[in-house]
């Protein structure tokens, strides 16, 4: 499993500390089918680089509350938390293949920054199809 | 956040703040019992990919007299 903070998502996060900008209420998931499922965008990667699911067939980001994220423990790979489990609505029509998350500054699929990316934990791609109903909980790990 | 109503009897474990205060119950894969990132929901239980695939998911179905 792969995550990263893209450039973009760190020029976020230094605004908000040390530069003391005001972080959000909320963050956006969304679910993107390029690289693998073992693999994720490089640093330099912005929003079209992850060939989020298209806006049709009843894809919208979930809205992740700041409230939602819970206790932040040691990971394999940094200090980790997860946050509230969210459901998207019912496929109307084929997703595609998802290899993983993003979490994004908007709610406006295909638009906004990306704070964060990652691979689904157990690496490996999902097929959405029509009438697939999927619930996913995000994660974000920060390495030392 | 969870827009789904929960299922009653399902396997779920707590997510925790800072404090130790229940956020929410986490629902986990009904068949093996992990938390996933991602799960689907089959009938009225949720399982991860694995679970899914390897036909773990399809209900036990009981005979009705």
């Amino acid at each position: 499993m792969a995550e990263i903070f893209p450039n973009e998502g760190l020029d976020l996060i230094y605004g908000i500390v040390p530069k003391g900008a005001t972080g959000p209420a909320n963050t956006w998931l969304g679910l993107f089918t390029a690289f693998t499922a073992s693999t994720v965008g490089t640093s330099a990667a912005v929003i079209a680089s992850w060939s989020e699911v298209s806006v049709a067939g009843a894809y919208v980001r979930q809205t992740i509350a700041s409230s939602s994220w819970g206790t932040v423990g040691t990971t394999q790979s940094g200090r980790g938390s997860g946050a509230a489990q969210v459901t998207f609505a019912t496929a109307t029509a084929v997703w595609g293949t998802a290899n993983g998350f993003i979490v994004a500054s908007g709610a406006t699929g295909g638009a906004g920054v990306v704070w964060f990316g990652a691979n689904f934990d157990d690496t490996t791609a999902v097929v959405i199809n029509t009438n697939d109903v999927i619930k996913v909980t995000p994660t974000w790990v920060y390495t030392g | 956040m969870s827009s789904a109503p929960e299922i009653q009897g399902h396997p779920v474990e707590p997510l925790l703040d800072a404090r130790g205060n229940l956020i929410e119950m986490i629902t986990v894969c009904a068949e093996c019992g992990q938390a996933r990132t991602i799960l689907f929901l089959t009938r009225d239980r949720w399982y991860c990919s694995s679970c899914r695939a390897s036909g773990a998911a399809p209900p036990k179905l009981y005979p009705v007299a």
